[in-house]
């Protein structure tokens, strides 16, 4: 008996349940299909695709026969062989990026030889038919009712500045935020349709290959410190090894992807292997990040107390008051003196090696590349020189604190074990180091002592220009950048994600799918301090070392099962089924050393140890079905359902229920449309989905803390009351619907996207404030209360506006809204509405955004006409109000393609602006409240605005920051790039070069903005899971010009 | 069209059957997770947990005093015993006198003194089901929770708010004014008098938390008689340990140098009843100055040496309290001579002063008049008790006992705070946390009244 009839067999008996024996039955059928067999009344196609007019191979086409599971890509040569065909007329379908979608009939008899089908494919500057990779497989893009964005990751970094995932995704995708971390290694900011969640990520989940990829840090104990900057492990993928990202953007597309899935889903896939001759390319780049900002200069103005000759510092209330007597106002800006500048020209140096290869049974992508990156800050020469004059040898991770060295490693396989069953396999390895400065919110960082400092570098009155450790500070104001930086903070990742896919395709109309993957990530971060170094804060210089090591672990299981049938002419239906296990773990163990034994740079070398463990623990298990109906291949209907049930949902939830469904209807097809001439596609889409994100693995449950305490002279173990729990403890839940429509105009020439989403999420889960007479250890309990909605537009516009052999020009415009609402913070149990959260700066108050600045307002007025504002001549508001929204609300980013001397030259300008949106300006606050060294408290000549905002934070009582929350939006020049594809001529001097092209990249090349801070995207919380940005003593994004040499063979 | 209809039929029961058979017997092993970090309250119904529990409050009182920045701390940067060397903000709010109840650090304090409140209640009910003997036990958390009480009727404004723990779990309580705080804490160090089974550490200390709380509603002579008998030497400490639980006064004061002892002159000239903690060179508050400049690289710096190493303990109850409270009686009851005997005896010494043994001080005289004798005995206590959260009661009731008025008796006022040269605010005590607002009993602070 045949395998299939064995199955067949199996799934006709209709005598009893399936219970033991019979499971027993299946799953020899099931194992023994794997071993392989062939189809009844099957044949098989072949043929070769082909570019029209150059009769160029094209590669990696999708072609596929409609209404089934048989799909493959195309050899290196353009061919292809679709196998198990079956008998009847069936349609073979061809995809390809860049061409226009073709289809040709076919009658497959029983019996019948080889058919070939051949085909020709027409250029188009754009087209819908992309295919994309979703929950239920790969899919057509025009089948699905929501938009998803495809990024080209391996044409964008062969010729972009992109040097991680985030720059590869900056200003691609409408309604996709992504802010940069400003630091080598650093991690950065997405935010997909705005931020939803008041007390939980609004991190997007990252998918790769198709298993689960962690993006987060994970904790990291208290004693690892550097004031804000943050490794994202979203960027330790190596942008090189990807072949596409699509983002999913929202709820209404991520249901399948399930509980975690509503701040979006970024799906990655990386390279594979075609079949074909084994193709070589090898690449380095290597290039500066320079810092170009403008840094704030330091001011004071000296005088003296009327009727004294003693000097003092003078502020200019002061002067109109008549207290103090102005002599003269003093300036210094360290940043500009070359002795005291702590700012270098970083360095990007990368090399890589890629092979490709393979027969139609084994492809194979091969990969490795080593990256090493140092930042922008250093030590400043005349720090330099006392370490010399101390005999001390200047380390190089001090004079280099800012570092990345990387090396990525890809083995990625594909076989095709049958004609029924392929398997995938990834493996991507990842190995680096990470030092990031002391800085930003650090009182001991660069930042805090340079825009601390006074207006002098020298002594004065009030400054003596000595540090407590008796030597000159330069301007600095408590220690020096090579204190600071003797400080390191390094990390060490070994990371591997593995995945493998097996796809069996036991009949034509029938698919399954497995997959299995773990992303595990072995991390190491060490602080350390020895003995005698370091600032002279606390027991610093006592020595440190912290050790802590950590090991995170995603583990991913799916099982698909998909049926396409043909129900009857004109009808088709795919039904998929399936099941996934995504777990979670973080374990760390700590170790610390204090008091360290001189030369000592290992806990074991501490006077004090102290040692810590942290455990966390989440897993997810979904069922989910999905059922698509497509009317005539232009109507597209489709329905699914998921259910999961968390481990951190509280005792008294269990399970949540998120549907979907949505409409694709491509009306240009349809023989009633109206189809002008001018029209070439008209496409309407629209989708309702729910999704969810996981609440903390503990947030539900009552609990203590063990802790030791000393009583007398012995340590004892005790236990703390911390935590209240909730029973009733559920994932937040958002609901999206999202509607628009898809259209190629002007012969192809402009393709247009609009798309209105709305996405409400309910059950919010808001950290209730405990009273703090309840005596908990934690402050807030987390509860599913409240409502937040964002709605906005978004637009995509591609256009070839010149096309022609010597000259092309092409436009890329996207753009995006969002409006964000706290609908309301629910009502305690008493039915009282909860109050707004109200922090120094930030509220979340219902009616308005999510993280919105307030402030008490004021008005001011220069009454007695001396050109200083006083106190009298502010007037506050008594309470605070609305001033603006800490995210972006509109985006727009324009790319400018030029083809040039016959396409030998390529080059790309992308500017984007961002607006609608307030900073924080906390660098200039502090260095008006606290740091008396500010232009508005000083200088007679600063604009009436700014002596007001530092008279409110200074002298009022309010000491609002209202004056510092600024507008934020800005126009940045992001990238240029210019490639020059090497012509044959020379390539021939290259042995055995199929292709070669030079390209010089830069990005960050100027930024227009009315922000008076450093620069609107200064956020030293990038890389946290913070939506809130802050801009205090923070990093400014530096530029970086890159040239890049890549050569196939 | 049936053909395939009865294949997704058969398919799909296939699938449905294996998805499930996975889902339900493989439940536990698929979701079941563990969390090694915490302890659940099931975990502590045993001798062992209770003890656990009773020593954990031993530590939250350890925190509320001098092993956190606790009212202790902030309360005396509020007053004049420190000055902020700081950079941040919260500390420059405290010591200009002009606090924010949104400020951070107020939440801390005042969830310090509730953490050490309710953690000694759970002790007891604890102790009381699995670990009942030896009794003094509860007498100990009795005392902790009147000493938590007590401290935030002394530091805090009038509408201070304590859980309910009348109910099986905490709930949220009702504001009061700081004299019923006081009542509460009375009651409370009744309670621990009645369970101290005899031990002596539990019999002073909770007398003189009783001595305290009666000071603090005026009940002089009650106070005096209470102590009477109470050793010189005693003295209730709280051990710290280095890195697990530094002394803050040390870690703050010493070695960040966040906060300066403060004096009555600084940088902008003379601080309007600022005590001379610094330059009287009095031995009770041995001072020095190591750096010239504290944390924020501008203020000058001073350290205390009373508390000078990293895991020095630091007495939350001693015998010198015992005798202030005589003096402070015999003051009340117009009996100078004793008032004056009972302050030289102890600067004559030797007197047991934590790490200090303080001896040899010159005699006082009487100054004459009573409020010239008020004003001398709260500045003996200013030195003898310096660091150890008292100061801030003090100044409040010379305002409302003593009949000074706040402009004779807070620091700074009607000068300019020396940083930024604005005038210091009107703060009097420190303000209840703002987090405190999510208690729906709780609308702010009554007044801010001294």
């Amino acid at each position: 008996m045949s395998l299939g009839l064995l199955l067949r067999s199996v799934l006709v008996s209709r005598r009893g349940a399936m219970r033991g024996p019979r499971l027993s039955v299946l799953s020899i059928a099931i194992m023994a299909a794997f071993v392989g067999s062939s189809a009844l009344s099957a044949q098989t196609i072949t043929g070769s695709v082909v570019a029209k007019g150059t009769s160029e191979p094209l590669t990696n086409v999708r072609v596929m026969v409609v209404g089934t599971s048989i799909a493959v890509a195309t050899s290196a040569d353009g061919h292809y062989t679709l196998r198990n065909v079956p008998t009847g007329t069936q349609s073979v379908r061809v995809n390809s990026i860049g061409f226009q979608e073709a289809k040709q009939t076919v009658t497959v008899a029983p019996g019948a030889a080889t058919i070939t089908v051949n085909f020709v494919l027409t250029r188009v500057p754009f087209q819908l038919q992309q295919v994309v990779t979703t929950a239920t497989g790969e899919q057509r893009k025009v089948e699905l009712g929501n938009a998803v964005s495809t990024i080209n990751a391996a044409q964008r970094t062969a010729t972009a500045p992109v040097t991680d995932v985030a720059s590869l995704l900056a200003a691609q995708s409408p309604g996709v935020q992504v802010e940069l971390g400003n630091t080598v290694g650093m991690g950065s900011q997405i935010r997909i349709r705005g931020v939803s969640s008041l007390s939980l990520t609004n991190d997007p989940i990252y998918i790769i290959d198709g298993v689960r990829m962690t993006s987060s840090n994970g904790s990291q104990s208290s004693n690892i410190f550097t004031g804000g900057a943050l490794q994202s492990r979203a960027n330790d993928i190596n942008p090189g090894e990807i072949e596409s990202i699509e983002v999913v953007k929202g709820p209404s597309a991520a249901t399948l992807y399930g509980t975690d899935a509503a701040n979006g889903v970024i799906v990655i896939t990386t390279k594979r292997g075609h079949a074909g001759a084994t193709r070589f390319n090898v690449f380095t780049e290597g290039g500066i990040i320079d810092d170009r900002n403008t840094y704030p200069t330091a001011y004071y103005l000296q005088g003296h107390a009327p009727g004294s000759t003693v000097s003092k510092q003078c502020y200019l209330t002061q002067v109109s008051a008549g207290t103090c007597v102005a002599d003269s106002l003093r300036t210094f800006n360290l940043f500009a003196d070359p002795t005291t500048t702590p700012l270098q020209n970083g360095y990007r140096r990368d090399i890589g090696l890629q092979v490709s290869g393979g027969t139609e049974a084994i492809r194979y992508f091969t990969s490795a590349e080593l990256e090493n990156s140092t930042g922008v800050l250093t030590i400043p020469q005349f720090d330099r020189q006392r370490f010399d004059t101390l005999h001390v040898n200047a380390l190089n991770q001090w004079l280099n604190p800012n570092y990345l060295g990387k090396g990525t490693f890809r083995a990625n396989l594909n076989a095709t074990l049958t004609p029924k069953l392929d398997a995938a396999v990834s493996s991507g390895f990842i190995t680096s180091t990470n030092r990031l400065p002391q800085n930003d919110n650090n009182a001991y960082g660069l930042l805090s002592n340079a825009f601390g400092g006074p207006g002098f570098e020298t002594s004065g009155p009030g400054y003596s220009g000595i540090s407590s450790l008796g030597y000159r500070l330069h301007g600095y104001r408590a220690n020096t950048p090579g204190e600071s930086f003797q400080e390191t903070y390094t990390q060490s990742i070994n990371r591997f994600i593995g995945s493998t896919t097996l796809n069996w395709r036991p009949t034509s109309w029938w698919t399954n799918r497995a997959d299995i993957g773990i992303d595990n990530t072995s991390r190491q971060d060490e602080a350390l301090c020895q003995r005698g170094e370091c600032s002279d804060v606390g027991t610093h210089r006592l020595g440190y070392v912290q050790d802590d090591r950590a090991t995170l672990t995603t583990t991913t299981g799916n099982l698909l099962s998909t049926a396409t049938f043909g129900l009857r002419p004109g009808l088709s239906s795919k039904t998929t089924v399936g099941v996934q296990w995504v777990s979670y773990a973080f374990d760390q163990n700590s170790a610390h050393g204090e008091n360290l034994t001189p030369g000592a740079t290992t806990v074991t070398g501490g006077a004090s140890l102290l040692a810590g463990e942290a455990t966390t623990q989440t897993k997810t298990l979904g069922l989910f079905a999905e059922e698509q109906l497509a009317f005539n291949d232009r109507l597209f209907v489709t329905g699914g359902l998921r259910g999961d049930q968390n481990s951190a949902f509280g005792t008294s939830f269990q399970r949540v229920l998120y549907p979907k469904v949505s409409m694709s209807w491509i009306l240009s097809d349809e023989s009633f449309f109206p189809k002008p001439s001018w029209l070439n596609e008209f496409r309407l889409r629209s989708a309702y989905g729910a999704s969810g994100v996981q609440p903390g693995p503990v947030d539900a449950l009552q609990y203590y803390y063990p802790s030791t305490v000393n009583i007398n002279g012995a340590d004892q173990p005790g236990v703390l009351y911390q935590s209240i729990g909730n029973n009733n403890l559920r994932p937040e839940r958002a609901t999206e619907f999202e509607g628009g429509f898809d259209s190629k105009i002007f012969n192809n020439r402009v393709n247009l996207e609009l798309t209105y989403y709305s996405k409400l999420t309910k059950d919010a889960l808001v950290g209730t404030v405990i009273p703090p007479s309840l005596g908990t250890g934690a402050t807030v309990q987390n509860t599913n209360l409240g409502s937040v909605k964002n709605a906005g537009f978004e637009a995509l516009i591609q256009t070839q506006i010149v096309d022609r052999q010597s000259f092309g020009w092409d436009i890329s415009i996207n753009g995006s809204t969002n409006t964000n609402k706290l609908v309301t913070l629910g009502t305690d149990a008493t039915g009282k509405p909860i109050p707004a959260i109200v922090g120094t700066t930030i509220r979340d108050t219902p009616g308005y955004p999510l993280f919105g600045y307030w402030q008490r307002p004021y008005t001011y007025s220069d009454a007695n006409h001396d050109g200083i504002i006083t106190l009298n001549e502010l007037h506050v508001a008594d309470s605070a109000v609305f001033v603006g929204s800490s995210t972006p609300r509109y985006e727009i980013s324009v790319a400018n393609g030029f083809d040039l001397f016959s396409k030998a030259v390529r080059v790309n300008a992308l500017f984007d602006y961002k607006g609608g949106n307030k900073l924080l300006n906390g660098t200039e606050r502090i260095r008006c409240s606290s740091r008396n060294n500010c232009r508005g408290a000083s200088d007679s000549t600063a604009s009436l605005a700014q002596q007001a905002a530092a008279v409110a934070v200074r002298e009022d009582p309010s000491h609002s920051y209202y004056g510092y929350m600024q507008d934020a939006s800005f126009v940045r020049f992001r990238e240029l790039s210019v490639t020059y594809n090497l012509p044959h001529s020379l390539l021939s001097h290259m042995s055995g070069a199929r292709g070669a092209s030079l390209t010089f990249a830069a990005r960050n090349l100027h930024v227009w903005t009315k922000y008076t801070g450093l620069d609107p995207e200064s956020n030293s919380d990038a890389g946290s899971t913070s939506t809130i940005p802050s801009d205090f003593q923070a990093m400014p994004p530096p530029s970086y010009f890159m040239l890049r040499l890549s050569v196939d063979f | 069209m049936i053909r395939y209809t009865g294949m997704v039929r058969r398919v799909s029961a296939v699938c449905t059957i294996v998805a499930a058979t996975l889902v339900v017997g493989c439940r536990d092993t698929l979701l079941g997770v563990q969390h090694p970090d915490i302890i659940t309250p099931g975990n502590l119904n045993t001798a062992g947990g209770a003890d656990g529990l009773r020593v954990g409050a031993i530590g939250r009182l350890a925190a509320m005093t001098a092993g956190d920045e606790s009212s202790w701390l902030y309360g005396g940067l509020l007053v004049d015993e420190w000055k902020s060397g700081d950079t941040f903000i919260q500390r420059d709010q405290a010591d200009s006198r002009s606090i924010d109840p949104s400020n951070s650090f107020v939440g801390v304090a005042y969830r310090d003194i509730n953490k050490a409140r309710v953690d000694s209640y759970l002790a007891l009910q604890a102790l009381k089901a699995y670990e009942p003997a030896p009794v003094s036990n509860l007498g100990q958390m009795w005392f902790v929770k009147g000493f938590a009480e007590f401290q935030a009727a002394s530091d805090f404004c009038n509408g201070v708010t304590f859980a309910d723990l009348t109910g099986a779990a905490p709930a949220v309580g009702k504001s009061m004014s700081d004299s019923a705080a006081f009542v509460m804490a009375a009651a409370s160090f009744d309670s621990a008098l009645a369970n101290s089974g005899g031990d002596p550490t539990v019999t002073n200390s909770a007398k003189i938390g009783k001595a305290r709380v009666l000071l603090g509603l005026g009940r002089f002579q009650e106070a005096g008689a209470i102590v009477a008998g109470i050793p010189t030497s005693f003295a209730y400490n709280m051990s710290y340990e280095a890195v697990k639980q530094d002394n803050f006064i040390w870690t703050l004061n010493n070695s960040a140098r966040r906060y300066s002892v403060q004096d009555s002159v600084d940088a902008s000239g003379t601080v309007p009843n600022g005590m001379p903690f610094v330059s009287a060179k009095d031995p009770r508050v041995p001072t020095s100055a190591p750096v010239k400049v504290s944390f924020d690289g501008v203020t000058p710096f001073q350290q205390q040496l009373i508390w000078s190493v990293r895991d020095a303990p630091v007495a939350v109850t001693n015998g010198i309290d015992a005798r202030l409270a005589e003096a402070e009686a015999s003051l009340a009851a117009g009996n100078a001579p004793v008032w004056l005997q009972i302050l030289n005896t102890l600067r004559a010494g030797p007197t047991p002063d934590g790490p200090l043994t303080i001896s040899g001080m010159a005699p006082l005289a009487d100054p004459g008049t009573q409020q010239a004798r008020a004003k001398l005995m709260f500045r003996e206590r200013a030195f003898w008790t310096f660091g150890r959260g008292q100061r801030l009661g003090d100044l409040r009731r010379m305002v409302r006992q003593y009949g000074f008025t706040p402009a004779q008796v807070f620091p700074g006022e009607g000068g300019v705070w020396f940083k930024t040269g604005a005038k210091y605010g009107k703060d009097y005590n420190i303000p209840v946390s703002g987090d405190e607002l999510n208690n729906p009993n709780f609308h702010g602070c009554t007044d801010r009244a001294p």
